[in-house]
């Protein structure tokens, strides 16, 4: 190649000269690496063809190192990855599970539930209902004019109260187991402080909480006929068990979850003596309630019977 | 809340009209539990806190345990209450006011009460000269919300000078500013926002009229 080229003039367009010598034309007869490894190889070397034969003949050998990951970039790598992790959860507002018990939600298991903490919402639970059913302020004190007149034509429609009882939140209502297919449940009675899909949590004046599946029972609430006065709502009266209101003014319904009602109006003469507001008592089927609190918001609910139970 | 709240000054405003009424009742009933259920929980630890100082160790020990576990038990079922609102509102599709949203921890819906449930602290802001970053003490989530000045009410006035009602930061104003900064706030002000303008609005509790303003007609 060397000779022919400097003597000739350079001639551009001239086709390009084949590629001569020894070093690139390999073939299976005269291969390049036998030959290479003889020159290569220092003199001390006394056989270089064994050598050949046994180290690289028929081998795969690597030419280059492999390309390697650097430490560094490996640990940048992780940490993005780490870094976006906590930016999605922090994003979304998600707590793991670690973190969840370490701010020690739901533990709600040990008994330190007091009767007297929840009083105040079940009160306020009384106003949301007065607000949300449209009760009447209650008529004039005077006991002998609540008799005749004014309580009985005020009776309100309960017909209108289902639906949006259904919708309504029982947290901090009171509720009385009434049947149920667990004798030993029923007559429990408490305020619900917390309500899940299957269950409703009650504290009971024992300061005890239950946990009282809902599939199976049917329980029972009053509300008061009439909202509770203003004036009247800081010294918080006493609230009264559901046992103890069966001889008032009593309008039996059963909220069959949306549809059967089976109104048994009981208006007997409410007793002035033990300062108590006439109420109404509805029942709740809990074979038909069991949805989460936060889904009854917008469901609807269909006509259904109860067969069992 | 915005339950009841109507800026109709014509007609009579009424409130049993108001769409998804007893979703906003539900809402509002929740709220005031979970503010409840939450100052009970803050209280309950506090009073243990300080008979605690008080009684023997051991006795601590047993103490402590009981108010943590009531503390805890009152302030879970606060957030449980005001995640209840969230999901409320996200099903039935009812907003809930920004005033009301914000009070509540985006993380772990601990309501955020200045002080014992939150830390709050005005910080430098690029765009609004100030943020207000609100950080939950339990989960340390923060909220910053823009709080640029307000644009004081006569507009002739300088903005540094002279208490006004409608000035946020009376400390701002004690501020003798320079020129550049002066110009800086004049173009950064905002107006006072449509929900504290007086337009009329009227209040109810249930279907009586709480609170009825006048409106303001020179504007």
């Amino acid at each position: 190649m060397s000779d022919t080229s400097t003597f000739r003039p350079v001639a551009p367009y001239a086709p390009l000269p084949p590629i001569k010598g020894e070093k690139l034309k390999f073939t299976l007869s005269d291969p390049f690496v036998p030959t290479f490894l003889q020159s290569a190889l220092p003199p001390s070397v006394r056989d270089p063809a064994q050598v050949y034969a046994s180290g690289v003949k028929g081998k795969q050998i690597l030419l280059e190192n492999p390309a390697r990951e650097s430490r560094t970039k490996k640990l940048n790598d992780e940490k993005k990855v780490r870094r976006a992790k906590h930016e999605e959860r922090k994003r979304t507002g998600v707590l793991g599970r670690t973190a969840a018990k370490r701010m020690g939600l739901w533990n709600l298991e040990r008994d330190v539930v007091k009767y007297d903490t929840f009083l105040p919402i079940h009160h306020l639970w009384l106003g949301y209902m007065a607000e949300l059913l449209d009760l009447a302020p209650p008529p004039d004190h005077d006991p002998t004019r609540n008799n005749n007149a004014s309580t009985i034509p005020k009776l309100p429609n309960a017909a209108n109260m289902h639906p949006k009882l259904v919708k309504a939140d029982f947290h901090g209502s009171i509720l009385t187991v009434r049947r149920s297919k667990n004798p030993s449940l029923v007559g429990c009675c408490g305020i619900v402080i917390h309500e899940t899909e299957n269950t409703f949590k009650l504290v009971t004046r024992a300061d005890k909480l239950k946990v009282i599946p809902k599939q199976n029972s049917v329980f029972a609430f009053s509300i008061p006929l009439y909202a509770p006065a203003p004036a009247s709502s800081l010294p918080f009266p006493e609230a009264t068990p559901q046992t103890q209101t069966r001889d008032h003014d009593h309008d039996r319904v059963s909220i069959n979850t949306p549809a059967t009602t089976t109104t048994s109006a009981s208006t007997s003469v409410p007793t002035p003596a033990l300062e108590l507001t006439p109420s109404i008592e509805f029942e709740l089927y809990g074979n038909q309630f069991r949805f989460r609190a936060t889904d009854r918001a917008n469901r609807k609910f269909k006509a259904k019977e109860t067969i069992e139970l | 809340m915005g339950k009841g709240r109507k800026g109709g000054s014509e007609q009579v405003p009424n409130p049993s009209g108001i769409t998804n009424r007893d979703l906003l009742q539900r809402l509002n009933f929740l709220y005031q539990a979970s503010v409840y259920l939450q100052q009970a929980s803050t209280s309950s630890s506090l009073e243990q806190a300080q008979t605690d100082t008080r009684s023997s160790k051991r006795r601590r020990r047993a103490r402590s345990t009981e108010s943590i576990g009531t503390s805890e038990l009152l302030s879970d079922l606060s957030k449980n209450y005001a995640g209840s609102m969230k999901a409320i509102g996200a099903k039935a599709i009812v907003k809930m006011d920004p005033v009301v949203k914000r009070t509540m921890c985006k993380a772990c819906n601990t309501i955020l009460v200045p002080g014992t449930t939150a830390s709050v602290r005005v910080k430098p802001s690029s765009s609004h000269r100030h943020a207000i970053s609100y950080t939950c003490t339990k989960c340390r989530r923060s909220r910053v919300i823009p709080a640029p000045p307000r644009r004081v009410e006569p507009p002739s006035n300088t903005p540094a000078q002279g208490p006004s009602v409608s000035e946020p930061y009376p400390g701002e104003s004690a501020r003798a500013p320079t020129g550049r900064h002066r110009k800086r706030k004049r173009g950064l002000t905002t107006a006072v926002p449509f929900f504290e303008r007086e337009v009329g609005h009227v209040v109810f509790r249930g279907s009586h009229v709480l609170l009825q303003e006048v409106a303001e007609r020179d504007e």
